[in-house]
């Protein structure tokens, strides 16, 4: 016999080995090979400072504790192996946590075993939602550590004891607490014996309800909602927000759970088995929902981004024109991309351009969404409006807080303007930081220099393209403030081909011939590309006339293609489905193709 | 007598111990010697610059940081009462504790201070510089300064807040917060001549309205009634607390393309209006001329019988703001009848070519000063703008020497009519900071100086600007959520009139 329960023990245990293997390696594996996008996303969004004023903004609320913890370990997700690793040893902590809550819920043998990996495996899915942070996963940790020192012993002065600490908890872990609060509650109910039982439950009920006052009135300037909810991401911040509803709605019933389980009768020596096919079949499961949730196109569209932060063009075109991705965003950065590269219109069709000229400027609207703002502003930075890509990554930090890239663009467009003693308040920032003391310290040299500046390849560059008479910004007229910028500098071909593109992308072919004549004057030593094809259509339309273009000639291998792909089409007759489709392949990256079939 | 090889381990590390708490006690004791020092015929660069600037009496530690070369520092500082201090300072930062700054400032008005700096250098030799004057005016400042803090944004806010800072200490509070009141924009707090304890500020957004303070009761209104095509914005209590006058606005912002400047805030139309608030009533302040102006940035003379403001011609849709020029003028008014008189010319900015913001008229009715800047209404985003001082005896008016080279806007006087507060970007060009000048008159201007700061290093940090900043006589007993409390009220709706 006693050797008997010596097995089921040692079975028991190699089941909770296994979970912990299982968790451990699955969420490695998983978010090393395919989380890449999440932590670049997430390390962009928050921007970590050592310092007592990054500190004060997170004590002066409930929850900020929290926040503040999971920024200062979400700043290495700059890597992949860290961030893979990190998070799987809080999956795997969970995994031990949520154990001895078993253990004490169900001191016995018990088929309820597989439950303990439910909650790490349902946080292994909320990171499907790239909006689900690191402090998130603390959050459900914190609560049930909480939890498990709470129940950890049946002494009444300890119960009490961890009664009387759920303020400084709910200070820490802010709207956490309250997925604490319901567990304990449920575990009293169900656990607790005599009036204790109501006691307990009553008493974390007034002990919260006056915490809540306390703050509100006397300790806290914070809204209710935030008291109430934060650090909480919003629901419909998530992809999937049903993940979070199974995970709260699990947690809180797991005192439950254990209890219902306990009371269904398996033959002793069959309970290992159970268990442990229950635990492969949560471990499945979670495989199974993870391959059919996971998106590959939100991970090709912050790949692309990643690509802009790292200012790699070359990559973000290859990367954009491998997958042809029809987001507006992706085609967007692959615009930003050509014209950094100055490939604009020699490139602009090599890729999906489904969406007009939309793809080329953000339009200026702060309640369209914040993000628009982060992104909105390298179209400026590219095109030299220097000022408005300054103003569009102040907003940004002003609405989204300190981000690295808001920060870095700061520095950049302060530096270019010759804005050195601003400059200095956001180097200063950068230099606390982990990851980008060191790019701060380059552009630190630069401070008061504007030779170096001025020889620094990229801010050298955009000096060239600034401005050089004033004029407002009109929101609603954004080529206008391009046609604008090249009025006052006509040796800015960013400017000009920007202009070109927009009137490629609108179909609007007269407005490209009358703009043509500039190349000449601009010094091009070629016609781009697809300008050249804008030129071919207009000169088939208008029997041979072209605009003046002084030497530049259209070239013969332009020429070539042209006659070729009329010889697809019939004037008469258009051009037959099944043409379609070799045509796309010969001449799906023209100007053509494009006037055509898009 | 005593064998050391005979005691007890114990007893030697005891009396080890005395030993070494006497060689501290002692050491801490010795005075350092200078007579060998470098002697440097400057002034040492200090940060803020607290050098030859004229303070009150009842002023904050002015904490500095010493801004040379050494690896420690020491403070001399005497007063002309006759007290001394004298304090280390290892890493360049003075801070002087409340209660030892308090010695330096107590009966000395009219007297000086004086800070002696040494550094030491590598070569562990002390270097001297000639010493720091401050001189103590003989008034007072008020104790409190309320202002909006922040960030000097351009279209889109997240955290606003106006806050009470107290200048005889460090002590600061918020009388809002806009995170509490589901972040609307707040702006315009105006004091009825500097008291606590009457004032009103306005709140944009959900919980919008105008929040009247009498005492420790809040009024929520809505001053915006059918007549007015813009909501009340520029405000300025008549002295006798019954009325306010406001400029309506309709305010838009665009922005340069340049590098030298980043927003224009302008009017497409103004003009001004009289609230009376003993029965809620609405009055427009009509201008009898047939030439169509926009009106803006009023304030009443200390006597309550003019009232002053801006006015330019009507700004016509496809014009150049630059073009927008703004003179001072004034209107008598009769407070029997609550009429006003025609509008006379105070100061003709046109002429010269440029343009009028601000007018602030000292409590003792013997000055005002205004801020003028190159065209156009919003002066904070103009690097040029200057305050001038214009003395209403005579009618001469003077640049202040207190300008700098970067903007200076937004000023507000003392009760007392002696110190003026005004915020200045000469820090960095894009934040302003409150600097307080001591007003002897108007030939004998003080050397301004900055809001002291627990951390002197604070400014440099600092992101967010400080905006609008007033004298206050004393402290405000309300807080956030007493304004939260009254935002969730129902506004009183402003009566029009449209006679």
């Amino acid at each position: 016999m006693a050797i008997n329960t010596n097995s089921m023990k040692i079975s028991e245990r190699h089941n909770i080995y296994i979970a912990l293997t299982l968790v451990f390696v699955i969420s490695n594996l998983y978010l090393y090979w395919f989380g890449d996008y999440l932590f670049f996303y997430q390390e962009n969004i928050t921007l970590f400072v050592f310092s007592g004023e990054y500190l004060h903004q997170f004590v002066i609320k409930p929850g900020g504790l929290l926040e503040y913890a999971g920024n200062f370990l979400a700043q290495g997700y700059f890597s992949s192996v860290y961030g893979s690793m990190i998070l799987s040893v809080i999956f795997t902590s969970i995994v031990i946590i949520v154990n001895r809550i078993h253990k004490r819920l169900s001191p016995g043998r018990s088929i309820s075993l597989f439950l303990i990996a439910v909650p790490s495996c349902l946080l292994l899915l909320m990171q499907l939602n790239f909006n689900w942070f690191m402090w998130s996963n603390l959050g459900v940790l914190f609560s049930l550590l909480f939890f498990l020192f709470s129940i950890n012993s049946n002494k009444k002065s300890k119960r009490v004891l961890f009664l009387a600490l759920f303020p400084l908890f709910y200070y820490f872990a802010g709207a956490f607490s309250w997925i604490y609060l319901c567990m304990y509650i449920v575990y009293s109910l169900v656990y607790d014996k005599g009036n204790l039982r109501f006691i307990y439950p009553a008493s974390l009920l007034i002990i919260s309800g006056l915490s809540f006052l306390i703050f509100k009135e006397i300790l806290f300037m914070q809204p209710v909602d935030g008291l109430l909810l934060s650090p909480f991401s919003l629901m419909n911040q998530f992809m999937h927000p049903w993940i979070l509803f199974v995970l709260i709605g699990f947690i809180v019933a797991f005192p439950l759970l254990v209890k219902f389980l306990a009371y269904i009768k398996t033959k002793k020596e069959y309970t290992g088995t159970i268990s442990l096919a229950s635990i492969m079949a949560v471990f499945v499961l979670s495989i199974l929902l993870l391959s059919k949730l996971y998106n590959p196109k939100i991970a090709n569209l912050f790949q692309l981004e990643k690509y802009v932060y790292e200012q790699d063009w070359k990559a973000l075109i290859e990367y954009q024109e491998t997958h042809q991705l029809s987001n507006v965003v992706a085609q967007y950065c692959y615009n930003l991309a050509l014209s950094e590269e100055g490939q604009l219109c020699d490139r602009l069709f090599f890729s999906k351009q489904d969406f007009g000229p939309r793809t080329l400027i953000i339009p200026w609207n702060p309640r369209a969404g914040t993000n628009n703002i982060a992104r909105g502003v390298y179209f400026y930075y590219t095109v030299g409006l220097i000022n408005e890509a300054h103003r569009w990554a102040y907003e940004s930090m002003v609405t989204q807080g300190y981000r690295p890239e808001n920060i870095k663009l700061l520095i950049k467009t302060n530096l270019i303007n010759g804005h050195y003693r601003v400059t200095e308040k956001y180097i200063r920032i950068l230099k606390k930081t982990l990851h980008y003391r060191n790019w701060a310290k380059k552009y630190e040299a630069m401070l008061y220099r504007p030779d170096l500046v001025e020889s620094d390849p990229e801010l050298g560059a955009k000096l060239k393209l600034l401005p050089k008479m004033d004029y407002t910004i009109a929101f609603n007229n954004p080529i206008n403030n391009i046609n604008l910028l090249l009025k006052g500098n006509t040796d800015n071909k960013k400017a000009y081909e920007y202009i070109m593109a927009w009137f490629l992308l609108e179909k609007n072919l007269g407005a490209v011939i009358n703009e043509a004549d500039k190349l000449k004057e601009m010094s091009y030593s070629r016609i781009p590309k697809h300008i050249e094809e804008a030129l071919l259509v207009y000169r088939n339309m208008n029997r041979g006339i072209l605009p003046d273009l002084g030497e530049l000639m259209i070239s013969e291998e332009t020429i070539k293609r042209f006659r070729q792909y009329l010889s697809f089409s019939d004037p008469f007759m258009g051009i037959q489905s099944s043409g379609k489709k070799s045509i796309q392949e010969s001449s799906g990256d023209t100007y053509w193709y494009y006037l055509d079939f898009r | 007598m005593y064998d050391i090889s005979t005691m007890k381990p114990k007893r030697i590390l005891f009396y080890a111990l005395i030993l070494l708490l006497e060689i501290f006690f002692l050491s801490s004791c010795i005075t350092h010697h200078f007579e060998n020092t470098l002697k440097l015929d400057r002034e040492p660069t200090i940060e803020p610059d607290y050098s030859r600037v004229t303070i009150p009496g009842n002023i904050a530690p002015m904490n500095f940081i010493i801004k040379e070369d050494g690896i420690s520092y020491r403070i001399n500082a005497s007063s002309s009462n006759g007290s001394h201090l004298s304090l280390n300072a290892a890493n360049g930062i003075v801070r002087f504790t409340k209660k030892s700054w308090l010695k330096l400032l107590e009966n000395n008005q009219g007297g000086e201070i004086v800070i002696e700096v040494l550094s030491k250098s590598q070569e562990k030799e002390w270097v001297k510089y000639n010493p720091i004057h401050l001189h103590v005016a003989n008034e007072p400042i008020d104790p409190y300064l309320c202002y909006r803090l922040l960030y000097p944004g351009y279209e889109a806010w997240a955290q606003i807040s106006i806050i009470q800072r107290s200048i005889e200490d460090f002590n600061e509070a918020s009388l809002i917060e806009n995170q509490m009141i589901d972040k609307n924009c707040v702006n315009c707090h105006s004091f009825n001549q500097n008291n606590p304890e009457k004032f009103l500020l306005h709140i944009r957004g959900s919980m919008g309205g105008t929040y009247f303070v009498e005492g420790s009761e809040i009024t929520r209104t809505d001053l915006k009634t059918e007549e007015m095509t813009s909501g009340a914005v520029y405000p300025t209590w008549h002295p006798g607390g019954k009325y306010v006058a406001f400029s309506s606005n309709n305010v838009k912002q665009s922005f340069h393309a340049i590098h030298d400047k980043n927003i224009e805030v302008f009017d497409l139309a103004s003009s001004l209006i009289l609230y009376d608030t003993r029965n809620n009533t609405m009055l427009p302040v009509k201008e009898k001329d047939t030439i169509k102006y926009m009106e803006t940035f009023p304030e009443w003379s200390p006597d309550g019988n003019y009232l002053y403001y801006c006015r330019t011609k009507q700004f016509v849709e496809g014009s150049d703001f630059k073009d927008v020029k703004y003179d001072l003028v004034r209107k008598a008014f009769d407070q029997a009848s609550a009429t006003f008189g025609k509008t006379e010319l105070v100061f003709d900015a046109f002429a010269i070519d440029k343009s009028v913001s601000f007018p602030r008229i000292s409590p003792d009715g013997n000055y005002l000063v205004f801020t003028l800047h190159d065209y156009g209404t919003f002066s904070i985003w103009h690097r040029e703008a200057d305050l001038f001082l214009l003395d209403l005896q005579t009618g001469k008016i003077k640049h202040m020497s207190i300008n700098s080279d970067e903007t200076e806007s937004y000023h507000s006087w003392s009760s007392n009519s002696k110190w003026l507060v005004f915020s200045s970007k000469r820090g960095d060009g894009l934040t302003a900071r409150p600097y307080f000048a001591y007003i002897h008159s108007a030939d004998s201007i003080g050397k301004p100086f900055v809001l002291p700061q627990k951390d002197p290093s604070l400014y440099k940090k600092m992101l967010k600007t400080y905006n609008k900043p007033e004298f206050v006589t004393g402290k405000i007993y309300l807080g956030p959520r007493d304004f939260l409390r009254a935002a969730k009220k129902e506004p009183i709706k402003a009566i029009g009139n449209g006679n």
